[in-house]
């Protein structure tokens, strides 16, 4: 990331706060639009169709499953028993399960939970990554010697494996997802967000912030986090689908959700046994899942280069 | 170099040894005997019994001689019995399991290898081409795209509609179930390369020494696979270690949906039935091949990249 652009985005993101901007004299007024860096990254994000169609993706999946009771009236466990494992139909559009269950509503549920674990886990990190990443990286001495052998600690594990070993002992569950997936989710975050607090210490306006005496928590706040923001959104949006993947990997094994909640990654391993005689049961959930991570993916890829034109040329 | 070698080697080992700790500590604190058969719905043991069996395979010592003998064991190759499996002991099991995991991760590496770094070359070399677009848009779905996702697409596509190939490999002498396994674990590494490939072919082309080659009148193949190659190439190098890791744990979601005969499958069942003494020795093979991939990794580096070789002498005489 170039010196300038920092300055501009330092300076997008304060010019709200400070009332002189508007009160210019009128005589100096320049015909251009007032234009802010998130208007700026919607204007770039708009142009990338990949991007864009993600963008709308999403949106539309958050839709349903926040609607979830509306547009599946049905619900996730209710049981037909004079529709088992029927192939798509009008009643049933998706078809029904091996116990007589609406396949749409077990998907639309199914979403529900992936999001909520998904958005939840970098919750967490957020709370915890952040604020860790900033102190290690700005402070430095002690405090990141501590905190960052934690994190070496805990990133030799591979991620699943550690994740597995923390369920079977937690057993499953919902609570017990987020549990054994956040206590590794802040990893990745706070390692970016220290990197980038490291390499703003030594700048030159945070060493005229200190010059004038700007107390060092202030520093932090006003002019390290700024910042550090587009890397925290870019790390978050590449975070939900790995905590997606994660939580449908654990509900895969047997692990995860516990029935009869549904789970993408459940729900292929439940029906891979039926894909001969009833591909639809575990073909729909596999491509939802795999629909989301790419629209995630390709989001996170767009938003990146939105915020970060110039790594391009 | 032998020094630099042997003291990487040297500090694997409390790597190692925290790994195990923990994974030991975690699996002594789940609740419940492994021998209760209330874990598989059979009726209550007496207590007496239960106790017996247990002191059999030496679950009523401390914890510490427990974990001291667990490693003093492994040291000699002697990785205890299987709980789950009696009778056999977790060393047979590997010598069935082990080969068929390693040769389906091997082929997987290798077609990513193989395939990732050619498309990722042509695509950086003419790039926004139609090729380069198609590359580009299969790295994408090959990222975000989870290994199980795709094996199930495999399968509806090559088994179900085009019925070319079988939709298990429970067979797994006959090579044609190897294909669907392998694609499915190769392509996001597959992914992987191309993207690195890529990018470096596409970082080393602005380079100064390029204009400098072209300039003297050199072919642009000879640019781009004598001067360009090697250092494009060091990046990949370095993502190859992790992407190995991945590949280990990636083959047990693909191999449970396959049904392959390999150790991926003894893993999920052996959490279920607590079975601990192949949990451990699981947990040691996939952590020492991370390990021991990204040593290997390091190594490399330092044979492709002159620099970093200066550097870590001047590191050594300090």
């Amino acid at each position: 990331m170039s010196l300038e652009q920092e300055f501009t985005i330092a300076a997008a993101a304060q010019a709200p706060a400070h009332p002189n901007n508007a009160a210019a004299p009128p005589a100096q007024a320049l015909p251009q639009r007032h234009r802010t860096l998130w208007g700026d990254v919607w204007r770039r994000l708009r142009r990338d169709p990949a991007a864009l169609s993600s963008v709308i993706f999403l949106v539309l999946l958050v839709l349903l499953v926040v609607l979830a009771p509306f547009v599946a009236p049905r619900g996730y466990a209710a049981q037909d028993y004079t529709s088992l494992r029927a192939l798509p139909n009008t009643r049933y559009w998706l078809g029904t399960d091996n116990a007589g269950r609406d396949l749409w509503a077990r998907l639309v549920y199914g979403g529900r939970i992936s999001l909520f674990v998904g958005v939840s886990v970098q919750l967490v990190a957020l709370a915890v990554g952040v604020p860790l990443g900033l102190i290690a990286g700005f402070y430095g001495g002690r405090a990141d010697a501590v905190i960052m052998r934690v994190v070496d600690v805990l990133y030799a594990f591979p991620n699943l494996l550690f994740a597995i070993l923390l369920m079977s002992w937690l057993g499953p569950g919902l609570t017990n997802i987020l549990v054994a997936l956040s206590i590794t989710g802040w990893l990745t975050l706070c390692r970016v967000v220290r990197a980038q607090a490291l390499s703003l210490r030594t700048r030159d306006f945070i060493e005229a912030a200190r010059a004038v005496g700007v107390p060092p928590w202030r520093i932090l706040l006003a002019h390290v986090l700024p910042n550090t923001l587009s890397v925290i959104i870019t790390t978050v949006t590449f975070g939900i689908p790995q905590a997606i993947l994660a939580e449908a990997s654990l509900s895969f094994i047997g692990i995860g959700i516990s029935p009869p909640m549904p789970s993408w990654g459940q729900m292929v391993s439940d029906n891979i046994l039926y894909i001969r005689s009833s591909w639809h049961l575990a073909v729909f959930p596999a491509v939802a899942l795999g629909l989301t991570m790419l629209a995630f993916t390709s989001f996170g890829d767009g938003l990146r280069d939105a915020l970060n034109p110039r790594a391009h040329e | 170099m032998t020094y630099y070698l042997l003291k990487r080697l040297v500090a694997i080992i409390p790597t190692l040894l925290a790994m195990t700790l923990i994974t030991f500590l975690v699996m002594h604190a789940i609740p419940g005997s492994p021998f209760d058969p209330a874990i598989f719905g059979g009726n209550d043991l007496p207590p007496e019994v239960l106790a017996n069996i247990e002191a059999k395979y030496g679950l009523d010592r401390p914890l510490p001689e427990q974990y001291l003998r667990f490693i003093g064991g492994m040291l000699v190759g002697d990785f205890g019995t299987s709980y789950a499996f009696k009778s056999r002991s977790v060393s047979e099991l590997l010598r069935d399991t082990f080969p068929v995991s390693l040769q389906l991760g091997t082929m997987a590496f290798t077609l990513a290898l193989g395939l990732g770094i050619p498309l990722g070359i042509l695509a950086g070399a003419r790039r926004g081409s139609l090729l380069d677009r198609a590359v580009t848009l299969l790295t994408t779905s090959g990222i975000a795209l989870p290994s199980f996702v795709v094996s199930v697409l495999l399968i509806l596509v090559f088994s179900l509609v085009l019925r070319l190939l079988p939709a298990t490999s429970v067979r797994w002498e006959q090579p044609q179930t190897w294909i669907l396994p392998t694609l499915a674990l190769a392509l996001g590494p597959l992914a992987i390369f191309a993207r690195y490939t890529r990018a470096g072919i596409l970082d080393e082309l602005s380079g100064d020494y390029v204009r400098t080659a072209r300039a003297k009148g050199l072919h642009e193949r000879v640019v781009l696979y004598r001067h360009v190659l090697k250092s494009a190439l060091l990046p990949v190098v370095t993502v190859a270690g992790p992407i190995f890791a991945a590949i280990a744990t990636g083959s047990f979601l693909v191999e449970t949906i396959f049904a392959v005969p390999g150790m991926g499958r003894f893993f999920v069942s052996s959490i279920f039935a607590k079975d601990y003494p192949v949990i451990m020795t699981l947990v040691v093979l996939y952590g020492a091949a991370l390990v021991l991939s990204n040593l290997v990794v390091d190594l490399l580096y330092g044979a492709l990249d002159p620099r970093t070789r200066a550097a870590a002498r001047l590191l050594h005489r300090s």
